[in-house]
């Protein structure tokens, strides 16, 4: 025990040390106010969120084998404990209100009464009343319990097959192969699963699935980490860095600025917390661009080298949805969190960092004493699990966390490393397309303030990129052609974009977010199914074309 | 070295994560079970390299890890964690059971039957008699059979018996499967532990409803043998149609059919259970249709111990943690001596049954130390007698706990020594080539 608490404490002063500010924060215990006292369960049981079972459903769940959470208090985004969570400002030893935001956020001080504090002002119109909390639908008969395990199984399986060569080959002839491969059925599958009706992934058992989501956003969030490796910096063209930084930067700003432009216009102040917070996850979200857009930049005609900068340009891009993640997740800390550390978000920030190098650290030196393709599957499996299980533990992002590792262990030297690739290539689909099947059922179709946030996003979006692309060709960075300008203008939000949003669910528990979510997986499939409508054609008489060369390539020379 | 020393840094980050959280112990949520899946599975698997060099089983050095650092000593895995993680007991056991399934050719252990036959009977029923009679003579150490009139007395210690006789064919699958032995030893006790799973559910049900009606518990007898046959016949038929849909999916599918076969046992883990099936019966009966009637036991045999590394490490590992050490530190005089009643059972009772059967010395040798370990289905039947009588079961069950606590630390690595020693150890890799080449003879 000793040696652990000695190492764990030299592990996080390490961390922290990097930071340079030890002393003016390192006070554990110190208590931290709440300044949106929202009841925690009406945030809890906003629609789309994914609540415990309750007392009674917990015991009918112990009934039916299964164990619950024995508590009747809605989830909360503080580390899990077996008490129900309190706010922060009901910690003990809370006798000076004090914050866990940066300074530059907390109000004034006032002197004279108190004031009522103002309701938080949201992106989006103010929600509708919130009803007091509706307990999640247990799984109460054996008949249910079987329904959601062979639902769960064919949807796994369903990802499965999708991941085989065999059934790719096939949607390679029907022509559909791209939409599919963005995986935007399986969003469509687990929005169906989700029904009230199918009951396969009903609100209780996304709650017993939830480690698996966890899972799944460490995997991406690795995975992405992972192609930032020493191909990618041998790849990038003169300027690459900076189109990409204007490519993602532009768009970030224009989200930004929308979103203000739709509250100022609401007459709400640009300082509200909650604001700030979600226009980061939505231009975090929105800035991106898709992997698949090379593919499409292929689909059109385009050379090998426009395809390298391209796939460059948009792996760079990521760095906008992982940065404003961590932003997010340091500076914003959930409301209502039981925590013992309350530090700034400075702190938090480093501690991200440190936390993703450290946990890098260890996977690399763990990989290295693996020996088969077994013993990797077990130890990556593990490490991601382990990163992303912590992370999301300290209310941290599991994407960036694990990004953050991805990136360590690829670029130290060794073995190990195509090993590991090979294994992550091998579960990377299966594992992305059930993500998509759970991000699916989170997403709240019916809501409209989603779907006007949408239109903000894409609107917004392209036309930051269009600015983007415009200030490139203005200044002459990169010298994009004007078909790979047109790529990254039109290129489609991809996964990481989802996992954004999936992953600011996870921490923040607001009506606003599951409105985000519908906003970006709408967003998503509205400018994939674009793209794919405008490409077609052109990538069709590609393909023809290519399939011509191969043929010709193929038939033995006289 | 290197491994002990990840341990330990995975040990610091856990007890990072603890000091983060306001109250002792870590939480029950979606982060924690992440957490603690993804640490038991660095930590159990390092630790199951470390024995492994130290010649002891690696299955041991999961449990020990488990132990280390569940509740009852470190407490970085919490007893909610535990809850969360026990999805993989169920798929664990029934991946188990398919590879045991697998296992099972009849046509190879036709030879067997009558050393098989003779080892039931005498050597496992025997030993449950041996155990029974033990639990009666010294009844006055058992506070709970105080006061007790003797035909009570005798049907307790006829249940108690019965289920401290109950043995582990997951313990002697995982041996097998990391031994990679093949022999007559390792096929014979395999076929012995999976018979005596049957015998032993079997016997319990009985004895369990005539102890409930000396009890004067209303006890429905028809409704009891109609469960029993539910449980085993319904079993084995919805096995071998899983073993026909796994044995279709196989002839046709090309290329790894791992997490197939994983969804496969967590569907039979997870709807068996809640049809009130058992998982083990099931995915056994599926394993042997696939091995005994279609060509592709081998290749089944090879995708589930490819598939079933991570369940299994997390699985040893969630049951070491959940080793009832406080029960054995209040019944550990009866529970070493009821251990020793039965290994002194198994050693002889085999060594009389193979004498009698006219098998070779190995098998005379070394059988009785593949039939000791024990976890799963005795800790089963424990919490059933707890349900059966409630006024008695616990106090009853801690004596069962505490005996399985210690056969759980010991008999594998006996096991062990017995397949090494008896030369099987490393046998599997030259039936497996055999196999191969078998396979691609037929192909060209």
């Amino acid at each position: 025990m000793a040696i652990a608490r000695g190492i764990s404490t030299a592990l996080i002063l390490a961390a922290l040390t990097c930071a340079g500010g030890v002393q003016s924060w390192a006070q554990p215990h110190t208590p931290a106010a709440s300044p949106a006292a929202q009841p925690a369960a009406a945030q809890a049981k906003a629609p789309g969120k994914m609540a415990p079972p309750d007392r009674k459903g917990g015991q009918a769940a112990k009934q039916a084998g299964k164990t619950a959470e024995p508590t009747d208090q809605t989830p909360q985004p503080g580390p899990e404990t077996e008490q129900p969570p309190q706010s922060e400002s009901a910690a003990p030893e809370s006798n000076v209100p004090s914050t866990a935001l940066p300074n530059f956020l907390e109000p004034p001080e006032v002197s004279g009464p108190t004031l009522p504090e103002p309701p938080p002002l949201l992106l989006a119109p103010p929600p509708p009343q919130i009803k007091p909390p509706e307990l999640p639908t247990i799984v109460h008969s054996a008949s249910e319990v079987i329904r959601a395990v062979l639902g769960l199984a064919l949807l796994f399986g369903l990802a499965y097959m999708a991941s085989r060569p065999l059934v790719q080959r096939i949607e390679r002839k029907l022509g559909i192969s791209q939409l599919v491969t963005s995986g935007f059925p399986f969003v469509i599958l687990g929005l169906i699963a989700h029904l009230p009706a199918v009951g396969i992934l009903s609100d209780s058992t996304l709650w017993e699935i939830r480690p698996l989501l966890a899972l799944g956003l460490g995997w991406i969030g690795f995975v992405v980490g992972f192609r930032f490796d020493s191909r990618l910096s041998e790849s990038l063209s003169p300027g690459s860095q900076t189109v990409a930084f204007v490519m993602a930067g532009v768009p970030f700003l224009t989200i930004v600025g929308a979103c203000a432009l739709v509250l100022k216009l609401m007459g709400g102040s640009l300082l509200n917390e909650a604001f700030l917070r979600d226009a980061l996850i939505l231009a975090a979200a929105g800035a991106g661009t898709a992997r698949s857009v090379p593919r499409l930049l292929k689909g059109r005609g385009g050379d090998a080298e426009s395809v390298q900068k391209v796939w460059s340009i948009a792996q760079l891009e990521q760095l906008a949805g992982i940065a404003g993640l961590m932003i997010c997740a340091a500076f914003f800390r959930p409301h209502g969190a039981t925590v013992a550390w309350q530090i700034p978000g400075s702190a938090w920030l480093f501690i991200t960092l440190g936390m993703g190098a450290t946990v890098g650290v260890v996977i690399y030196a763990t990989l290295t004493k693996a020996s088969g393709g077994a013993q990797f599957s077990v130890l990556l499996l593990g490490s991601v699990c382990f990163a992303s299980g912590m992370a999301s533990f300290l209310r941290l992002s599991p994407v960036v966390v694990c990004f953050i590792a991805g990136v360590v262990v690829v670029n130290l030297p060794g073995r190990s490393r195509e090993a590991a690739r090979e294994t992550l290539s091998d579960l990377e689909r299966p594992i992305y397309l059930l993500f998509l099947v759970i991000a699916g059922s989170l997403w709240q179709i019916g809501q409209w303030q989603g779907w006007i946030l949408l239109c903000l996003l894409v609107g917004a979006r392209l036309t930051g990129k269009w600015l983007g692309a415009g200030v490139c060709r203005l200044r002459h960075i990169g010298s994009i052609t004007d078909e790979e300008r047109r790529s990254l203008i039109f290129g489609p939000l991809g996964a990481l974009a989802i996992a954004v949003v999936v992953n600011a669910q996870d921490l923040y528990f607001d009506p606003t977010i599951s409105w985000m979510i519908t906003a970006v997986i709408g967003g998503a499939i509205a400018t994939e199914v674009i793209v794919q409508a405008a490409l077609r054609p052109q990538e069709n008489a590609a393909g023809y074309a290519v399939g011509r060369e191969e043929l010709a390539a193929r038939r033995p020379t006289k | 070295m290197m491994r002990l020393f990840l341990i330990l840094i995975v040990g610091g980050l856990m007890e990072t994560a603890r000091s983060f959280a306001p109250e002792p112990g870590l939480g029950s949520g979606a982060s924690g079970t992440a957490l603690a899946c993804g640490y038991l599975l660095i930590t159990a698997f390092f630790a199951g390299e470390i024995f492994h060099h130290l010649h002891l089983p690696k299955l041991t050095g999961y449990l020990v890890t488990g132990i280390v650092v569940g509740p009852q000593l470190l407490g970085f895995v919490s007893n909610p964690m535990l809850d969360n993680l026990e999805i993989f007991n169920g798929t664990a056991i029934a991946l188990i059971a398919l590879t045991a399934g697998v296992e099972l050719d009849l046509r190879s252990m036709r030879p067997l039957f009558r050393t098989i036959t003779w080892l039931m009977v005498v050597a496992v029923l025997g030993t449950a008699a041996l155990l029974a009679i033990a639990v009666y003579f010294t009844r006055n150490m058992l506070p709970f059979m105080h006061g007790l009139p003797t035909t009570q007395a005798i049907a307790v210690a006829a249940v108690l018996g019965i289920t401290m006789s109950a043995q582990s064919p997951a313990v002697v699958v995982a041996l097998r499967s990391e031994m990679r032995a093949d022999g007559p030893l390792t096929r014979t006790v395999l076929g012995v532990v999976v018979m005596s799973d049957f015998v032993v559910i079997l016997l319990f049900a009985i004895a369990s409803t005539i102890t409930k009606i000396l009890f004067g518990v209303r006890a429905d007898v028809v409704q009891t043998a109609s469960a029993l046959a539910w449980e085993i016949l319904g079993s084995i038929a919805i096995g071998l149609l899983a073993g026909f849909a796994i044995g279709v999916y196989l002839r046709y599918a090309k290329g790894s059919v791992a997490l197939f076969v994983v969804i496969v046992a967590l569907v039979i883990a997870e709807v068996g259970q809640q049809i009130s099936l058992d998982p083990l019966i099931i995915a056994l009966a599926a394993g042997m249709l696939i091995r005994n009637a279609t060509q592709s036991g081998e290749r089944l045999y090879r995708e589930v111990e490819g598939a079933s590394l991570p369940v299994y490490v997390v699985f040893f590992a969630v049951t070491g943690a959940t080793i009832h050490l406080k029960e054995l530190s209040t019944v550990a005089v009866p529970a070493v001596l009821y251990v020793s009643v039965r290994a002194a059972g198994f050693l002889s009772g085999s060594w009389i049954a193979t004498t009698a059967a006219g098998a070779p010395a190995t098998l005379r040798k070394f059988t009785g130390l593949g039939l000791l370990p024990q976890a799963g289905l005795a800790l089963a039947l424990a919490l059933l007698f707890i349900r059966a009588f409630p006024a008695f079961g616990a106090a009853a069950s801690a004596l069962v706990f505490g005996a399985v606590a210690i056969n759980e630390m010991l008999a594998p690595a006996l096991y062990r020594q017995a397949l090494e020693r008896s030369g099987e150890a490393g046998q599997e890799q030259s039936r497996v080539a055999e196999a191969e080449s078998a396979e691609g003879t037929v192909e060209s």
